[in-house]
């Protein structure tokens, strides 16, 4: 039996197996911005 | 921003690191400060052209505590709302936002457990590391705020336009692997 089936939550398993939803990650992943401030 | 997620930080800078516990007049601060004509006036239009209905608010509070207040909101998953809250506080109510009590009720609104953000800053667990964020940030030649650091690569200083941040962001994404 193929491992992703272990803990399987729906398409969203069979994506995140097909590699798909790394794809789009990595496509957009998230942007980090650190802001530098005081508040005065 | 609408077309990224951001994964949005907050550090402490010490614009003023002389200022004492309770804080100054802001017309002692200011003493023989001299602005340019409209200066002000220009910087309140800016702000209210931003929803923002800035004042001029007499006290200029030591900040210490309201950043240690901020990294008590990290942890608890509310630094966005605790945040703008904060400068809301400040520039538009004139609070004195250098006042634990006024710190706790401001994070009670953001749904911070009030009691809890007290003990934090009577007993000072966070001031070490708003101190390792205020190093880092003289270390780093930062000079003026609000800086924005993207991805510790790149740093966008002072209030600018939306598409100014949109352009950054999209350079940062595009340059991606490139080392």
């Amino acid at each position: 039996m193929e491992s992703w089936v272990v803990g399987y939550d729906g398409d969203a398993d069979v994506e995140r197996h097909s590699g798909a939803t790394e794809e789009a990650v990595a496509q957009n992943p998230e942007l980090r911005i650190r802001a530098v401030s005081d508040y005065i | 921003m609408e077309e990224f997620a951001v994964e949005f930080d907050a550090w402490a800078y010490d614009l003023r690191p002389r200022l004492p516990p309770e804080g100054l007049p802001r017309e002692q601060v200011s003493a023989g400060r001299v602005y340019p004509p409209g200066y002000i006036d220009n910087l309140i239009q800016t702000a209210r052209g931003a929803g923002i209905d800035m004042k001029r608010p007499p006290l200029i509070p030591n900040t210490r505590k309201a950043h240690e207040a901020t990294e008590f909101a990290k942890d608890a998953g509310r630094l966005l709302p605790f945040h703008r809250t904060v400068y809301r506080a400040y520039w538009e109510a004139e609070e004195n936002i250098g006042e634990a009590e006024v710190l706790c009720r401001l994070g009670a609104e953001c749904g911070l457990d009030a009691a809890q953000l007290r003990n934090a800053l009577t007993d000072g667990r966070h001031a070490e590391r708003v101190e390792e964020q205020i190093t880092w940030a003289r270390s780093a030649g930062i000079t003026g705020v609000p800086t924005f650091i993207f991805e510790e690569k790149f740093a966008l200083v002072g209030a600018q336009e939306y598409e100014v941040f949109q352009d950054v962001a999209r350079r940062v994404v595009e340059r991606r692997g490139e080392g």
